[in-house]
């Protein structure tokens, strides 16, 4: 009975929290994405004993492996650069089916890239290079439906970000921020495919906030939904962050708020209606978006329990709001190379703005890059910490004034990689309070950490670099217990599931991406990362479970 | 021959000479995040590797830049003798080997007018779907579910008067029926273009998950009237344009 319960108890939790149990149904853990499992067979005690249980190699190793493993009932579904999808028994590694997309050599904006599978209702949903959104059969592979979200050669967009399923539907987003595209989110009957609604991130002639772009900016004015967003099944709230207003760097004719660019806004995911928005960076001149992971949790805030969203952004800011209305809360930087403002006001407003300059110059901290990339950040409720994965890098910027076609990239700018002020070009993976935004210890890196951060109940952080190395953290220490070569360079994120009893922790390998090509941008002189497409899985040796 | 000889020799100079000064200014200044991607195998920006480029042509391009394509002049951030390396050092590049670097010709721009600028936009409407490059591509830009449009010299009426033959009303146990257009299935299935949606779907069904008649209640001229005469036009105005090769740029 005690030994089921070792097992069990996580599974039976994960149902009020955001902890998983032996699943890892969604993107971010649960949809409320903590990146957080419940499982504690592995943990501080044993974690060096951690061996490698199985690997396999998708076979398309040109862009590396970006995905977040999905495991639903002991099987585990994959997404691959080219949009591959493999169904894997997840305790053996054994294939169940594949699914090559036969998709075209279509000039791809962002590059190749796939960060993950949705699985729900029988259905495996991934989003394609090409632009295309395309349900399997969870059982066999089978293409199920197939839909052409928007002409790839014309809005220069794709997707890769994971979907998410939200009741009956489906939601993906769309890359294109970069380019001279205006942003929106889809919403489709995960049964038909069928459009069920678009919400567009640059509102249209007549609707509120379209007086904050000037003449025609708004039709080509970027706001990507290029990341996976959270939802609140209590709260019935659809959270979604948008992306950097384009063209990235030159503001010139697109003055104004330029919303909801670098938003994080609040649907109804019946109507994709808007219910709250709350713009983190208006008028963004400095690529930073608001795309990334809002973790969901209810926290003390200033003695009262509220319902909280946290978002670990490029800008170098950790940002908290309220999620039941979009109220700002508090901001506070987590990178030591922070020139982009001076600080956040207790409004939410940034204060001494340094924006870049046509034909002039500037060195920017963060870069372009970020105080961190897309890789997601992990709550643990067991230590009440939030684990990032950042860097300190800058970059010296140039804004222009650019003339582009519909589609074509829209930077209004360029630049070159520097080291920060303060020393080398460097990454670390930081734990955070995220009731003070205090730094509680910091575990540092020679290079930018690019892979997502796991915590676990074993009272363990997982993640990895670009040399190759997977490595396990004391979550309370941040001391370093464990770590195995994996070959490639990580660039995906890491997850902990459980099949007939034993707790298992899987990792993508492979180096890739458009941030991933720019490692030596940043560093020269170093070897560049290796590339490949594997899967690590590791577990306990079954003598010692 | 000896002259042969000696300007190969003085380019293996160079070459090696420069090779790793090149090196280092593509990596900080052509690799960077979203452009050529490291050693030239394209990310967001085409591929530069082994492409045939002359010196000239990279020395001009790099030097001016493509600011239609978003790519910079670097003509004031590159001396001579860096642009002599950075373009030595592309010219030795190996060919990519991902299976993803785009390396076909970059694609043609024709210079448009406002007007047929208008009509491209308006052709490609992603908020009044479906649009028509929701369904159709012209030179290979837009959708895929029905024929490309080839011919410039289409009219309004032309338009209006459409027929779509092969349409079918599909029912599926327990759902409303759809209009479709069959496509090629694999084996055992049945696949169609679910024209129910304002983004056509493309569905696959086992056989006999399906029950198909013939006839439609989707019509073309339903998707042609929702645009005004003036906005028809605009479209045609952009597909002459683009369609007429006197127009095709160099």
């Amino acid at each position: 009975m005690l030994i089921l319960l070792a097992v069990g108890a996580p599974a039976a939790r994960a149902a009020e929290s955001g902890a998983t149990g032996q699943d890892w149904p969604s993107y971010g853990g649960t949809a409320l994405a903590w990146r957080y499992s419940g499982l504690d067979q592995v943990n501080t005690g044993n974690v060096k004993s951690l061996v490698p249980v199985w690997a396999f190699q998708t076979g398309d190793y040109a862009d590396g492996l970006e995905a977040t493993p999905i495991v639903v009932d002991g099987v585990m579904y994959i997404s691959t650069a080219s949009s591959w999808v493999i169904a894997l028994d997840a305790a053996a590694g054994k294939l169940i089916w594949e699914y090559r997309y036969p998709g075209s050599n279509v000039r791809t904006s962002y590059g190749r890239q796939s960060r993950g599978v949705a699985v729900g209702q029988g259905h495996v949903l991934v989003g394609t290079f090409d632009n295309h959104l395309i349900a399997l059969d969870q059982k066999t592979g089978r293409e199920l439906w197939n839909v052409d979200v928007e002409p790839a050669k014309y809005c220069g967009c794709s997707i890769t970000g994971a979907p998410l399923v939200v009741k009956d539907k489906v939601i993906a987003g769309v890359t294109g921020g970069d380019a001279a595209h205006r942003g929106y989110l889809s919403a489709f009957d995960i049964q038909t495919g069928r459009l069920k609604w678009r919400f567009y991130t640059i509102p249209g002639p007549g609707k509120p906030g379209h007086d904050t772009w000037p003449g025609d900016s708004w039709k080509f004015g970027g706001g990507s939904t290029w990341m996976t967003g959270s939802y609140d099944a209590d709260l019935d709230l659809l959270y979604w962050g948008i992306g950097n207003a384009s063209a990235d760097f030159d503001s010139s004719r697109r003055q104004g708020a330029n919303l909801y660019t670098a938003s994080i806004v609040a649907l109804n995911p019946d109507t994709g209606k808007l219910v709250w928005y709350n713009q983190l960076i208006p008028r963004d001149v400095w690529d930073f978006d608001a795309v990334f992971e809002l973790i969901l949790a209810d926290l003390p805030w200033q003695g009262q329990q509220r319902k909280l969203l946290f978002q670990f952004n490029k800008s170098g800011y950790l940002w908290v709001l309220d999620r039941t209305n979009g109220k700002f809360l508090d901001a506070w930087p987590f990178v030591e190379n922070s020139n982009w403002i001076k600080s956040v006001a207790s409004t939410g407003e940034l204060v001494g703005r340094n924006e870049p300059e046509l034909g002039k110059t500037k060195l920017m901290c963060p870069s372009l890059m970020g105080g961190k990339s897309w890789n997601q950040a992990s709550y643990s409720p067991q230590t009440g910490l939030m684990y990032v994965a950042a860097m300190e890098i800058c970059a010296d910027l140039t804004a222009q004034t650019e003339d582009v076609e519909p589609g074509a990239s829209a930077f209004g700018g360029t630049f070159v990689m520097k080291p920060p002020p303060d020393g080398p070009s460097r990454g670390f993976l930081a734990a955070i309070d995220p009731q003070t935004g205090k730094r509680v210890w910091k575990h540092d890196e020679k290079y930018f950490l690019l892979a997502s951060v796991l915590s676990t109940a074993g009272g363990l952080v997982f993640c990895g670099n670009p040399q190759g190395e997977f490595f396990a953290l004391d979550a309370r220490t941040g001391e370093e217990l464990w770590s195995f070569q994996t070959g490639g360079g990580n660039r995906g994120s890491s997850v902990s599931y459980a099949v007939n009893g034993r707790q298992y922790i899987a990792t993508p390998s492979g180096w890739g991406s458009l941030v991933g090509g720019a490692f030596g941008a940043a560093w020269p002189d170093a070897p560049l990362p290796r590339g490949g497409s594997s899967i690590f899985v590791f577990a306990l040796p079954e003598s010692s479970k | 021959m000896i002259f042969l000889t000696l300007l190969f020799a003085a380019q293996i100079k160079t070459a090696s000479g420069a090779a790793i000064n090149g090196a280092r200014i593509f990596a900080e200044q052509c690799s960077v995040p979203y452009c050529h991607g490291a050693g030239g195998s394209a990310s967001r920006a085409p591929a530069v590797a082994g492409r045939g480029f002359t010196r000239e042509q990279l020395r001009a391009t790099i030097s001016k830049g493509r600011p239609q394509f978003g790519m910079p002049a670097f003509a004031s951030k590159l001396n001579r003798s860096a642009l002599d390396a950075v373009v030595s050092y592309i010219l030795n590049l190996p060919p990519p080997a991902s299976a993803s670097a785009d390396t076909s010709k970059a694609p043609e721009v024709v210079k448009l007018s406002k007007e047929e600028a208008a009509g491209r936009d308006l052709f490609f409407d992603s908020e009044r779907l479906p649009s028509c490059g929701t369904c159709h591509a012209v030179n290979s830009v837009g959708g895929s579910v029905a024929a490309p449009i080839l011919n410039p010299s289409f009219t309004a009426a032309v338009l209006n008067s459409v027929k779509i033959p092969g349409g079918v009303t599909v029912k599926v146990a327990g759902k409303a029926p759809f209009p479709a257009l069959r496509q090629p299935s694999p084996a055992g299935t049945v696949r169609l273009v679910d024209f129910s949606s304002p983004l056509p779907v493309v569905r696959t069904f086992r056989e006999g998950e399906v029950e198909l008649s013939p006839g439609m209640d989707w019509k073309h001229r339903d998707v042609v009237g929702r645009y005004s005469a003036a906005e028809l036009q605009s479209m045609l105005l952009w597909l002459r344009a683009v369609l007429s090769s006197s127009r095709a740029a160099p």
